[in-house]
Protein backbone atom coordinates (compact mmCIF):
# COMPACT_ATOMS: atom_id res chain seq x y z
CA UNK A 1 0.00 0.00 0.00
CA UNK A 2 2.51 2.07 1.19
CA UNK A 3 4.60 1.63 -1.90
CA UNK A 4 1.56 2.85 -4.29
CA UNK A 5 1.24 5.88 -2.20
CA UNK A 6 4.47 6.75 -3.16
CA UNK A 7 4.40 6.77 -6.94
CA UNK A 8 3.46 10.45 -7.70
CA UNK A 9 1.92 10.87 -10.77
CA UNK A 10 3.52 13.53 -12.56
CA UNK A 11 0.44 15.93 -12.70
CA UNK A 12 1.24 15.97 -8.55
CA UNK A 13 5.15 16.97 -9.62
CA UNK A 14 4.47 20.35 -8.88
CA UNK A 15 2.82 19.91 -6.01
CA UNK A 16 6.42 18.28 -4.66
CA UNK A 17 7.87 22.05 -4.55
CA UNK A 18 4.52 22.40 -2.23
CA UNK A 19 4.56 20.56 1.81
CA UNK A 20 1.35 19.72 1.35
CA UNK A 21 2.25 16.57 -1.23
CA UNK A 22 2.22 14.97 2.79
CA UNK A 23 -1.39 14.46 2.58
CA UNK A 24 -1.01 12.29 -0.67
CA UNK A 25 1.01 9.71 1.15
CA UNK A 26 -1.23 7.76 3.34
CA UNK A 27 0.30 8.29 6.88
CA UNK A 28 -1.51 6.89 10.01
CA UNK A 29 -0.02 8.50 13.11
CA UNK A 30 -2.78 7.33 15.55
CA UNK A 31 -2.02 3.47 15.32
CA UNK A 32 0.85 4.46 17.85
CA UNK A 33 -1.60 5.45 20.31
CA UNK A 34 -3.42 2.18 20.40
CA UNK A 35 -2.51 0.38 23.46
CA UNK A 36 -0.87 3.73 25.51
CA UNK A 37 -3.17 5.00 28.01
CA UNK A 38 -3.37 8.89 26.90
CA UNK A 39 -4.99 11.22 29.89
CA UNK A 40 -7.84 13.33 28.00
CA UNK A 41 -6.08 16.48 29.31
CA UNK A 42 -6.36 19.65 27.46
CA UNK A 43 -3.91 22.01 27.46
CA UNK A 44 -3.99 24.85 29.93
CA UNK A 45 -6.17 27.61 28.98
CA UNK A 46 -7.54 26.14 26.06
CA UNK A 47 -11.39 27.01 25.12
CA UNK A 48 -12.19 23.51 24.18
CA UNK A 49 -11.91 22.25 27.61
CA UNK A 50 -15.37 20.20 28.52
CA UNK A 51 -17.62 21.77 31.28
CA UNK A 52 -15.04 20.03 34.58
CA UNK A 53 -16.52 21.02 37.69
CA UNK A 54 -13.68 22.23 40.07
CA UNK A 55 -13.66 20.74 42.98
CA UNK A 56 -12.05 24.05 44.88
CA UNK A 57 -14.68 27.01 45.99
CA UNK A 58 -11.89 29.32 45.60
CA UNK A 59 -11.56 28.34 41.93
CA UNK A 60 -15.71 28.50 41.18
CA UNK A 61 -15.67 32.20 43.33
CA UNK A 62 -12.78 34.22 42.62
CA UNK A 63 -11.91 35.55 39.13
CA UNK A 64 -8.26 34.95 38.26
CA UNK A 65 -7.58 38.85 38.76
CA UNK A 66 -8.82 38.50 42.38
CA UNK A 67 -6.78 35.07 42.88
CA UNK A 68 -3.68 37.18 41.94
CA UNK A 69 -4.55 39.55 44.74
CA UNK A 70 -4.40 36.97 46.95
CA UNK A 71 -1.01 35.94 46.15
CA UNK A 72 0.10 39.71 46.01
CA UNK A 73 -0.20 39.57 49.49
CA UNK A 74 1.97 36.55 49.87
CA UNK A 75 5.58 36.55 50.20
CA UNK A 76 7.96 34.57 47.87
CA UNK A 77 8.55 31.58 49.22
CA UNK A 78 4.83 30.78 49.87
CA UNK A 79 4.80 31.66 46.31
CA UNK A 80 7.49 29.25 45.54
CA UNK A 81 5.00 26.04 47.46
CA UNK A 82 1.78 27.64 45.89
CA UNK A 83 3.35 27.12 42.32
CA UNK A 84 3.05 23.16 43.50
CA UNK A 85 -0.36 22.96 44.15
CA UNK A 86 -1.96 22.48 40.48
CA UNK A 87 -1.84 24.11 37.07
CA UNK A 88 -3.26 27.05 37.35
CA UNK A 89 -1.69 28.19 40.88
CA UNK A 90 1.55 27.24 38.56
CA UNK A 91 0.42 29.71 36.17
CA UNK A 92 -0.50 32.24 37.64
CA UNK A 93 2.36 32.40 40.30
CA UNK A 94 4.94 32.63 36.98
CA UNK A 95 3.41 36.32 36.83
CA UNK A 96 6.29 38.56 36.88
CA UNK A 97 4.68 41.17 38.74
CA UNK A 98 5.36 38.97 42.07
CA UNK A 99 9.27 38.35 41.45
CA UNK A 100 9.62 42.19 40.31
CA UNK A 101 8.36 43.19 43.92
CA UNK A 102 9.99 40.18 45.62
CA UNK A 103 13.23 40.97 44.03
CA UNK A 104 12.87 44.63 44.16
CA UNK A 105 12.32 44.44 48.37
CA UNK A 106 15.06 41.73 48.65
CA UNK A 107 17.84 43.93 46.61
CA UNK A 108 16.38 47.53 47.66
CA UNK A 109 19.91 49.27 49.23
CA UNK A 110 20.97 48.71 45.25
CA UNK A 111 17.99 51.15 44.32
CA UNK A 112 15.45 50.27 41.42
CA UNK A 113 17.77 51.88 38.39
CA UNK A 114 20.41 49.74 39.25
CA UNK A 115 18.41 46.99 40.15
CA UNK A 116 16.31 47.25 36.52
CA UNK A 117 19.96 47.42 34.73
CA UNK A 118 21.09 43.71 36.63
CA UNK A 119 17.73 42.15 35.11
CA UNK A 120 18.72 43.41 31.50
CA UNK A 121 22.25 42.84 31.55
CA UNK A 122 22.21 39.48 33.71
CA UNK A 123 19.26 37.42 34.09
CA UNK A 124 17.57 38.44 30.14
CA UNK A 125 14.96 40.27 32.01
CA UNK A 126 13.20 37.94 33.63
CA UNK A 127 12.82 38.74 36.81
CA UNK A 128 12.19 35.27 37.98
CA UNK A 129 15.83 33.83 36.86
CA UNK A 130 17.11 36.95 39.43
CA UNK A 131 15.23 35.71 42.40
CA UNK A 132 16.83 32.30 41.74
CA UNK A 133 20.25 32.41 40.43
CA UNK A 134 21.52 36.24 42.49
CA UNK A 135 22.73 35.68 45.91
CA UNK A 136 20.33 37.23 48.27
CA UNK A 137 20.19 37.34 52.52
CA UNK A 138 17.25 35.81 53.72
CA UNK A 139 15.50 37.97 56.52
CA UNK A 140 12.54 35.87 57.23
CA UNK A 141 14.64 33.88 59.55
CA UNK A 142 18.29 34.07 61.59
CA UNK A 143 21.56 32.59 60.29
CA UNK A 144 23.40 30.76 62.78
CA UNK A 145 26.72 29.24 63.26
CA UNK A 146 26.92 26.40 66.02
CA UNK A 147 30.77 26.01 67.26
CA UNK A 148 31.71 23.82 70.05
CA UNK A 149 34.68 23.66 72.27
CA UNK A 150 36.19 21.35 74.75
CA UNK A 151 36.93 22.48 78.10
CA UNK A 152 38.70 20.35 80.83
CA UNK A 153 36.75 20.37 84.03
CA UNK A 154 38.32 20.45 87.76
CA UNK A 155 39.16 17.06 88.66
CA UNK A 156 37.41 16.80 91.95
CA UNK A 157 37.42 13.26 93.71
CA UNK A 158 39.66 11.52 91.50
CA UNK A 159 37.17 11.68 88.34
CA UNK A 160 39.34 11.19 85.78
CA UNK A 161 39.45 13.37 82.47
CA UNK A 162 36.45 15.31 83.23
CA UNK A 163 35.52 17.05 79.68
CA UNK A 164 32.93 19.72 78.92
CA UNK A 165 31.73 20.30 75.06
CA UNK A 166 30.97 23.86 75.31
CA UNK A 167 28.65 25.27 72.39
CA UNK A 168 28.15 28.21 71.66
CA UNK A 169 26.41 30.03 68.66
CA UNK A 170 26.50 33.38 66.34
CA UNK A 171 22.90 34.62 65.59
CA UNK A 172 22.84 36.62 62.70
CA UNK A 173 19.76 38.65 61.44
CA UNK A 174 19.87 40.63 58.34
CA UNK A 175 17.26 43.26 57.65
CA UNK A 176 16.93 44.29 53.72
CA UNK A 177 17.68 47.69 54.82
CA UNK A 178 20.99 47.28 55.00
CA UNK A 179 21.26 46.96 58.72
CA UNK A 180 21.84 43.65 61.03
CA UNK A 181 22.13 42.07 64.37
CA UNK A 182 24.36 40.34 65.95
CA UNK A 183 24.99 37.94 69.26
CA UNK A 184 27.21 35.56 70.32
CA UNK A 185 26.20 33.52 73.31
CA UNK A 186 25.51 29.89 74.86
CA UNK A 187 21.65 30.42 74.68
CA UNK A 188 19.54 28.22 72.13
CA UNK A 189 17.81 29.19 68.89
CA UNK A 190 14.43 29.25 70.22
CA UNK A 191 15.40 31.71 73.40
CA UNK A 192 17.52 33.88 71.32
CA UNK A 193 15.12 34.45 68.13
CA UNK A 194 12.32 35.45 70.85
CA UNK A 195 14.00 38.80 71.51
CA UNK A 196 16.54 38.80 67.96
CA UNK A 197 14.63 42.92 66.56
CA UNK A 198 15.84 46.70 67.09
CA UNK A 199 12.98 46.79 70.06
CA UNK A 200 15.14 44.31 72.11
CA UNK A 201 16.68 45.95 75.28
CA UNK A 202 20.58 46.63 75.65
CA UNK A 203 20.91 44.34 78.60
CA UNK A 204 20.17 41.41 76.20
CA UNK A 205 23.88 41.75 74.43
CA UNK A 206 22.18 42.49 70.78
CA UNK A 207 24.96 44.22 69.03
CA UNK A 208 24.13 46.14 65.52
CA UNK A 209 25.81 46.64 62.72
CA UNK A 210 25.57 47.21 59.17
CA UNK A 211 26.51 45.08 56.07
CA UNK A 212 26.36 44.87 52.25
CA UNK A 213 26.11 42.35 49.62
CA UNK A 214 28.14 42.50 46.28
CA UNK A 215 26.17 43.16 43.16
CA UNK A 216 28.71 40.83 41.47
CA UNK A 217 29.09 37.83 43.23
CA UNK A 218 28.40 36.15 46.72
CA UNK A 219 30.21 37.77 49.17
CA UNK A 220 29.17 39.93 52.06
CA UNK A 221 30.83 42.65 54.09
CA UNK A 222 29.64 43.77 57.79
CA UNK A 223 30.85 45.39 60.50
CA UNK A 224 29.56 45.68 64.33
CA UNK A 225 30.37 48.40 66.93
CA UNK A 226 31.15 47.04 70.39
CA UNK A 227 30.83 50.44 72.35
CA UNK A 228 32.25 50.57 75.98
CA UNK A 229 35.65 52.63 76.83
CA UNK A 230 37.60 51.08 74.56
CA UNK A 231 35.05 50.57 71.86
CA UNK A 232 35.74 47.43 69.60
CA UNK A 233 34.73 47.38 65.39
CA UNK A 234 34.19 43.31 64.69
CA UNK A 235 34.64 43.08 60.62
CA UNK A 236 32.83 40.10 59.51
CA UNK A 237 33.38 38.57 55.91
CA UNK A 238 30.85 36.08 54.56
CA UNK A 239 29.94 34.09 51.22
CA UNK A 240 26.42 32.93 50.22
CA UNK A 241 25.78 29.44 49.32
CA UNK A 242 22.55 27.51 49.30
CA UNK A 243 21.66 23.47 49.24
CA UNK A 244 19.63 24.52 46.50
CA UNK A 245 19.39 27.17 43.47
CA UNK A 246 17.84 30.29 45.18
CA UNK A 247 17.80 28.63 48.59
CA UNK A 248 20.79 30.94 49.97
CA UNK A 249 20.42 29.10 53.41
CA UNK A 250 24.01 28.85 54.06
CA UNK A 251 27.23 31.63 54.91
CA UNK A 252 30.74 30.66 55.16
CA UNK A 253 32.70 32.72 57.69
CA UNK A 254 35.64 33.53 56.34
CA UNK A 255 37.16 36.32 58.41
CA UNK A 256 36.09 37.43 61.86
CA UNK A 257 38.68 40.60 62.65
CA UNK A 258 38.41 42.64 65.90
CA UNK A 259 39.99 46.10 65.60
CA UNK A 260 40.10 49.23 67.78
CA UNK A 261 38.16 52.22 66.79
CA UNK A 262 39.00 55.83 68.27
CA UNK A 263 36.22 58.05 69.77
CA UNK A 264 35.98 60.55 67.48
CA UNK A 265 35.58 58.50 64.39
CA UNK A 266 32.49 56.57 66.54
CA UNK A 267 30.73 59.84 67.54
CA UNK A 268 30.92 61.11 63.87
CA UNK A 269 30.06 57.77 62.39
CA UNK A 270 26.58 57.21 63.82
CA UNK A 271 24.82 54.07 62.56
CA UNK A 272 27.03 53.00 59.20
CA UNK A 273 29.77 51.17 60.77
CA UNK A 274 30.54 49.44 57.74
CA UNK A 275 31.22 52.78 56.22
CA UNK A 276 33.45 53.60 59.11
CA UNK A 277 36.03 50.36 58.57
CA UNK A 278 35.28 49.94 54.44
CA UNK A 279 38.88 49.84 53.31
CA UNK A 280 40.54 49.08 55.90
CA UNK A 281 43.78 46.87 55.85
CA UNK A 282 42.89 43.38 57.66
CA UNK A 283 45.10 44.61 60.27
CA UNK A 284 44.46 47.78 60.48
CA UNK A 285 43.59 49.36 64.07
CA UNK A 286 42.80 53.16 65.12
CA UNK A 287 43.60 52.55 68.43
CA UNK A 288 47.02 51.47 69.24
CA UNK A 289 45.96 49.60 72.87
CA UNK A 290 43.32 47.16 71.29
CA UNK A 291 45.78 45.29 68.25
CA UNK A 292 43.65 44.19 65.16
CA UNK A 293 43.02 40.12 65.67
CA UNK A 294 41.95 37.73 63.47
CA UNK A 295 40.01 34.93 65.17
CA UNK A 296 40.77 31.65 63.82
CA UNK A 297 38.17 29.77 65.88
CA UNK A 298 34.55 29.33 65.67
CA UNK A 299 34.34 29.57 62.06
CA UNK A 300 31.60 26.91 61.73
CA UNK A 301 29.46 27.52 58.82
CA UNK A 302 25.83 29.52 59.07
CA UNK A 303 22.51 27.70 58.89
CA UNK A 304 19.45 29.03 57.90
CA UNK A 305 16.53 28.72 60.29
CA UNK A 306 12.98 30.35 58.82
CA UNK A 307 10.63 32.04 62.23
CA UNK A 308 8.57 29.54 61.61
CA UNK A 309 10.94 26.73 62.56
CA UNK A 310 12.93 27.73 65.30
CA UNK A 311 11.23 26.41 67.88
CA UNK A 312 11.59 22.76 66.33
CA UNK A 313 15.20 23.12 65.00
CA UNK A 314 18.13 20.40 65.70
CA UNK A 315 19.85 23.11 66.64
CA UNK A 316 18.45 23.54 70.10
CA UNK A 317 19.48 20.00 71.41
CA UNK A 318 22.55 19.84 73.39
CA UNK A 319 25.67 18.61 72.39
CA UNK A 320 24.75 15.28 73.33
CA UNK A 321 21.56 14.35 71.85
CA UNK A 322 22.79 16.60 68.49
CA UNK A 323 24.86 14.15 65.49
CA UNK A 324 27.26 15.25 63.93
CA UNK A 325 25.64 18.27 62.21
CA UNK A 326 26.80 18.58 58.61
CA UNK A 327 26.35 22.08 57.65
CA UNK A 328 26.14 20.94 53.86
CA UNK B 1 -26.55 66.43 64.51
CA UNK B 2 -28.71 64.55 61.38
CA UNK B 3 -27.27 62.01 59.86
CA UNK B 4 -28.47 61.73 56.02
CA UNK B 5 -29.72 58.38 55.60
CA UNK B 6 -29.41 55.97 52.15
CA UNK B 7 -30.96 52.68 51.44
CA UNK B 8 -29.63 49.72 50.15
CA UNK B 9 -30.65 46.86 48.69
CA UNK B 10 -29.42 43.62 48.38
CA UNK B 11 -29.38 41.25 45.47
CA UNK B 12 -32.14 38.81 46.86
CA UNK B 13 -34.64 42.03 47.54
CA UNK B 14 -33.47 43.34 51.34
CA UNK B 15 -33.33 46.64 52.43
CA UNK B 16 -30.61 48.33 54.67
CA UNK B 17 -30.51 51.56 55.87
CA UNK B 18 -26.95 52.86 56.56
CA UNK B 19 -26.03 56.74 57.50
CA UNK B 20 -24.35 58.26 54.44
CA UNK B 21 -21.26 58.70 55.85
CA UNK B 22 -20.63 55.11 56.78
CA UNK B 23 -22.00 54.21 53.23
CA UNK B 24 -19.41 56.04 51.14
CA UNK B 25 -16.35 54.32 52.38
CA UNK B 26 -17.26 52.45 49.68
CA UNK B 27 -16.13 54.15 46.65
CA UNK B 28 -18.53 52.72 44.36
CA UNK B 29 -21.22 54.22 47.12
CA UNK B 30 -19.50 57.31 47.17
CA UNK B 31 -19.32 57.86 43.38
CA UNK B 32 -23.05 57.25 43.37
CA UNK B 33 -23.91 59.95 46.07
CA UNK B 34 -21.97 62.22 44.21
CA UNK B 35 -23.66 61.78 41.06
CA UNK B 36 -26.98 62.65 43.06
CA UNK B 37 -28.36 59.00 42.19
CA UNK B 38 -29.38 57.45 45.38
CA UNK B 39 -32.82 58.79 45.91
CA UNK B 40 -34.72 55.46 45.63
CA UNK B 41 -32.35 53.49 47.12
CA UNK B 42 -29.07 51.59 45.58
CA UNK B 43 -29.63 48.71 44.44
CA UNK B 44 -26.34 45.96 44.42
CA UNK B 45 -26.88 43.32 42.28
CA UNK B 46 -23.90 41.51 43.15
CA UNK B 47 -24.58 41.61 46.29
CA UNK B 48 -26.50 38.78 48.50
CA UNK B 49 -28.33 39.93 51.83
CA UNK B 50 -25.84 37.83 54.18
CA UNK B 51 -22.67 39.62 52.29
CA UNK B 52 -24.12 42.82 52.68
CA UNK B 53 -24.55 42.60 56.48
CA UNK B 54 -21.43 41.90 56.92
CA UNK B 55 -19.84 44.75 54.67
CA UNK B 56 -22.39 46.81 56.77
CA UNK B 57 -21.23 45.97 60.25
CA UNK B 58 -17.73 46.45 58.93
CA UNK B 59 -18.33 50.01 57.53
CA UNK B 60 -20.17 50.85 60.85
CA UNK B 61 -16.84 49.48 62.98
CA UNK B 62 -14.90 51.27 60.74
CA UNK B 63 -16.47 54.69 61.04
CA UNK B 64 -14.25 55.82 63.03
CA UNK B 65 -14.03 59.88 63.99
CA UNK B 66 -13.39 62.24 67.62
CA UNK B 67 -16.88 60.50 68.51
CA UNK B 68 -15.91 57.15 68.47
CA UNK B 69 -12.35 56.53 68.70
CA UNK B 70 -10.93 53.05 68.41
CA UNK B 71 -7.05 52.10 68.69
CA UNK B 72 -5.03 50.14 66.29
CA UNK B 73 -4.95 47.02 67.97
CA UNK B 74 -8.60 46.81 69.05
CA UNK B 75 -9.47 47.40 65.12
CA UNK B 76 -7.15 44.30 64.51
CA UNK B 77 -8.35 42.54 67.14
CA UNK B 78 -11.87 43.10 65.82
CA UNK B 79 -10.72 42.31 62.95
CA UNK B 80 -9.59 38.15 63.59
CA UNK B 81 -12.95 37.42 65.29
CA UNK B 82 -14.99 39.18 62.28
CA UNK B 83 -12.81 36.96 59.75
CA UNK B 84 -13.70 34.03 61.63
CA UNK B 85 -16.02 32.80 59.04
CA UNK B 86 -16.68 30.05 56.23
CA UNK B 87 -14.53 30.07 53.14
CA UNK B 88 -17.34 30.83 50.95
CA UNK B 89 -18.35 33.44 52.69
CA UNK B 90 -15.01 34.88 52.74
CA UNK B 91 -14.80 34.28 49.19
CA UNK B 92 -18.02 36.26 49.03
CA UNK B 93 -16.76 39.36 50.88
CA UNK B 94 -13.31 39.32 48.57
CA UNK B 95 -16.04 40.44 45.60
CA UNK B 96 -18.53 42.42 47.24
CA UNK B 97 -15.36 44.54 48.74
CA UNK B 98 -14.28 44.59 45.01
CA UNK B 99 -17.36 45.55 43.60
CA UNK B 100 -18.07 48.09 46.29
CA UNK B 101 -14.54 49.21 46.20
CA UNK B 102 -13.66 49.01 50.12
CA UNK B 103 -10.10 48.92 50.12
CA UNK B 104 -9.56 48.11 53.21
CA UNK B 105 -11.92 45.44 53.95
CA UNK B 106 -10.92 43.89 50.43
CA UNK B 107 -6.80 44.54 52.08
CA UNK B 108 -8.26 42.58 55.01
CA UNK B 109 -10.25 39.83 52.99
CA UNK B 110 -7.32 38.96 50.48
CA UNK B 111 -4.57 39.18 53.15
CA UNK B 112 -7.27 36.67 55.55
CA UNK B 113 -6.88 33.83 52.11
CA UNK B 114 -3.08 34.56 52.14
CA UNK B 115 -2.89 33.55 55.57
CA UNK B 116 -4.67 30.71 55.12
CA UNK B 117 -2.10 29.52 52.30
CA UNK B 118 1.01 30.90 54.42
CA UNK B 119 3.42 28.35 55.94
CA UNK B 120 1.50 25.37 54.52
CA UNK B 121 2.80 22.83 52.16
CA UNK B 122 1.39 22.09 48.69
CA UNK B 123 -0.32 18.94 50.20
CA UNK B 124 -2.02 21.50 53.22
CA UNK B 125 -2.67 23.86 50.93
CA UNK B 126 -4.84 21.23 48.57
CA UNK B 127 -7.02 20.05 51.66
CA UNK B 128 -7.53 23.46 52.47
CA UNK B 129 -8.91 24.69 49.68
CA UNK B 130 -10.46 21.04 48.24
CA UNK B 131 -8.04 21.76 45.16
CA UNK B 132 -7.08 18.58 42.74
CA UNK B 133 -3.92 17.70 41.98
CA UNK B 134 -3.92 17.92 38.28
CA UNK B 135 -0.37 18.05 37.91
CA UNK B 136 1.13 14.64 35.38
CA UNK B 137 4.02 12.82 37.96
CA UNK B 138 6.46 14.53 35.76
CA UNK B 139 4.90 18.22 35.88
CA UNK B 140 4.91 17.65 39.34
CA UNK B 141 8.40 16.77 39.79
CA UNK B 142 9.49 19.22 37.32
CA UNK B 143 7.35 22.19 39.20
CA UNK B 144 8.69 20.56 42.54
CA UNK B 145 12.24 20.89 41.39
CA UNK B 146 12.00 24.38 39.83
CA UNK B 147 10.87 25.66 43.37
CA UNK B 148 13.10 23.76 45.50
CA UNK B 149 14.11 26.78 47.32
CA UNK B 150 10.46 27.24 48.69
CA UNK B 151 10.81 24.48 50.50
CA UNK B 152 14.52 24.83 52.15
Amino acid sequence: MIGDALTIPSELESALRLRTVQYFITKRPWLDLYGVHVRPVPPFGSTSRKPHFDPALIHRCLPDELLFEVFARMMPYDLGRASCVCRKWRYTVRNPMFWRNACLKAWQTAGVIENYKILQSKYDGSWRKMWLLRSRVRTDGLYVSRNTYIRAGIAEWKITNPVHIVCYYRYIRFYPSGRFLYKNSSQKLKDVAKYMNFKASKSENLYKGTYTLSMSDDKIEAAVLYPGTRPTVLRIRLRLRGTAIGANNRMDLLSLVTSGVNDEEISSTEEDILGLVEGWEDDETHNPDIPAVSHKRGMTAFVFVPFEEVDESVLNLPPEKMDYYVTG
Amino acid sequence: MSSKMIVLMSSDGQSFEVEEAVAIQSQTIAHMVEDDCVADGIPLANVESKILVKVIEYCKKYHVDEANPISEEDLNKWDEKFMDLEQSTIFELILAANYLNIKSLFDLTCQTVADMIKGKTPEEIRSTFNIENDFTPEEEEAVRKENQWAFE
